[in-house]
């Protein structure tokens, strides 16, 4: 197996990822409409890009390489952010992450006017700083409301985590994927590849999550709400 | 390789380990500072839920003390003092055709009477000497006397010996239904039944008009009962016990307590 067909097993792995996230909301949303939803889009989303980035792979489609990448950024950043958003109640720290996606959205479009069609490690790692400290920031939230459930048992626990975990890990990656693809060009297919691992795990951590609400909603059968 | 490459890949190996371990560190602290925190509240919560018992005790010990002092000064002394007014009074009546002076004796007499009901119902003397089945059999068989309500008292198994702080708590949840019973229910028949085993079950019925529980237990109930289930209550959690209420076919009310027997 060579560098490529590593990558292309990985790139279909995380894409089966997407695609369990999209099961798994559909399966839980009625335990957790709101969060759940937003969840299943970002599944979706990230499904229909990896999608059209296999269609331009395949010169189906023909769309300058970089600029899918770059898209998935923005749609990736903008759909966890608002995810963050609905699901942290104390108003300050909404404002927090308003002014964070404001920040990072002037950040991005100052960036891409130029960098549209390439690659731009800037804005991915922006995207990883933003979407980091949305993480912690929720974390903190989370000592500061103190729910007195197992945290364990908590599926934005585990969808937190997973954010913190896979762009804490990506975060090198994605500072140095330019000097990657320029100067290690060879090397490229296996950084990807771990990313895409890593990314397959992300999504599962995501699922694990929202598998969490399987006692809540057993709860509500045997007490006769459903 | 190149050198070059080689470094590279240390140092991205480097930098991706210790982000990772930054990440699992914070997720491992947030999950640990978690369960420390509740397992403080909780301890909190249990050190306050005990000192509550405590506070509640001292005070049921106190009116208990104070009940102990006023019937022995009602018994001692007024109860003494009417005995010896009668017994002046005595000659005179006989001596003389008055009916002042026989209405006078005849109130004298009630008073006595009442002063020893007092006395009795502040502090049942046979519940220290004779136990808490003589106390209550003795209750029942007073109000039986009264005319007020009809009591019916059974007892089954053996009696186990309580603490006598125990036995005094038992008696006045008795003594509190019985008295709610009587005041507030309009029933003409009370049945009280003792039921020994593992536990001590109490099962007061009567055929009432029945209560609202869950009201009371809402605080959307009128409070005409209020303060008397709310020492029930009280003495109930002080013995460890559990009340229970059940409305009776056709009409009245059950109050069922188990109360461990131990301390």
């Amino acid at each position: 197996m060579n560098a490529l067909d590593f990558l292309n097993l990985s790139s279909y792995l995380q894409w089966l990822g997407s695609f369990l996230i999209i099961v798994f909301a559909i399966k839980y949303y009625p335990n957790r409409q709101t969060e759940f939803i937003v969840v299943g889009l970002y599944g979706l989303v990230s499904f229909l890009f990896q999608l059209l980035q296999e269609l331009n792979g395949y010169k189906y489609v023909r769309l300058p390489h970089g600029s899918v990448g770059n898209l998935y950024v923005l749609f990736e950043a903008g759909i966890l952010l608002f995810l963050f958003y609905k699901t942290i109640s104390a108003s300050r720290l909404k404002q927090v992450v308003v002014i964070l996606s404001l920040l990072f959205l002037l950040y991005y479009l100052s960036i891409i006017i130029d960098q549209f069609n390439e690659m731009s490690s800037s804005i991915r790692a922006g995207r990883d700083v933003v979407l980091m400290l949305c993480s912690l920031i929720y974390f903190f939230y989370l000592l500061r409301e103190l729910p007195s459930k197992n945290l364990i048992n908590d599926p934005m626990f585990w969808i937190n985590s997973a954010v913190l975990f896979f762009f804490s890990c990506t975060f090198i990656l994605s500072l140095t994927a330019n000097y990657i693809l320029e100067a290690l060009k060879e090397d490229f297919y296996l950084y990807w590849s771990f990313r895409n691992f890593l990314r397959l795990l992300f999504c599962i951590l995501i699922c694990i999550g929202m598998w969490q609400t399987r006692k809540e909603s057993r709860n509500l059968e045997t007490s006769g709400q459903v | 390789m190149e050198p070059a490459n080689v470094d590279f890949v240390i140092m991205f190996s480097i930098a991706t380990a210790v982000m990772l371990l930054l990440a699992f560190s914070i997720i491992f602290f947030v999950v640990f500072y978690q369960k420390r925190i509740l397992s403080e509240q909780l301890k909190r919560k249990l050190l306050e839920a005990e000192y509550q018992q405590k506070m509640l005790q001292a005070a049921l010990e106190s009116q208990e003390k104070e009940r102990s002092r006023l019937a022995s000064d009602l018994h001692d002394s007024v109860g003494a003092m009417l005995s010896t007014i009668r017994l002046t009074l005595h000659p005179v009546v006989k001596a003389g055709n008055g009916q002042p002076l026989d209405h006078t004796k005849q109130l004298l007499d009630e008073t006595i009477e009442t002063v020893r009901r007092i006395s009795r119902d502040l502090l049942p003397s046979g519940l220290e000497k004779f136990g808490l089945t003589y106390s209550v059999q003795e209750m029942c068989e007073r109000i039986n006397l009264s005319g007020i309500i009809e009591v019916n008292f059974s007892e089954t198994g053996t009696p186990v010996a309580m603490d006598k702080k125990r036995e005094v708590l038992v008696y006045r949840i008795i003594q509190e239904m019985v008295n709610n019973t009587i005041r507030h229910s309009k029933a003409s028949m009370l049945k009280i039944q003792m039921v020994w085993a593992d536990t001590l079950q109490l099962v007061i019925q009567d055929n009432g008009e029945g209560f609202n529980f869950e009201g009371f237990r809402n605080n959307t109930a009128s409070s005409k009962a209020g303060l008397g289930l709310y020492s029930i209550e009280t003495r109930v959690s002080l013995l460890g016990a559990s009340l229970g209420y059940d409305s009776v076919f056709p009409k009245g009310s059950q109050f069922t307590v188990k109360i461990p027997t131990a301390a």
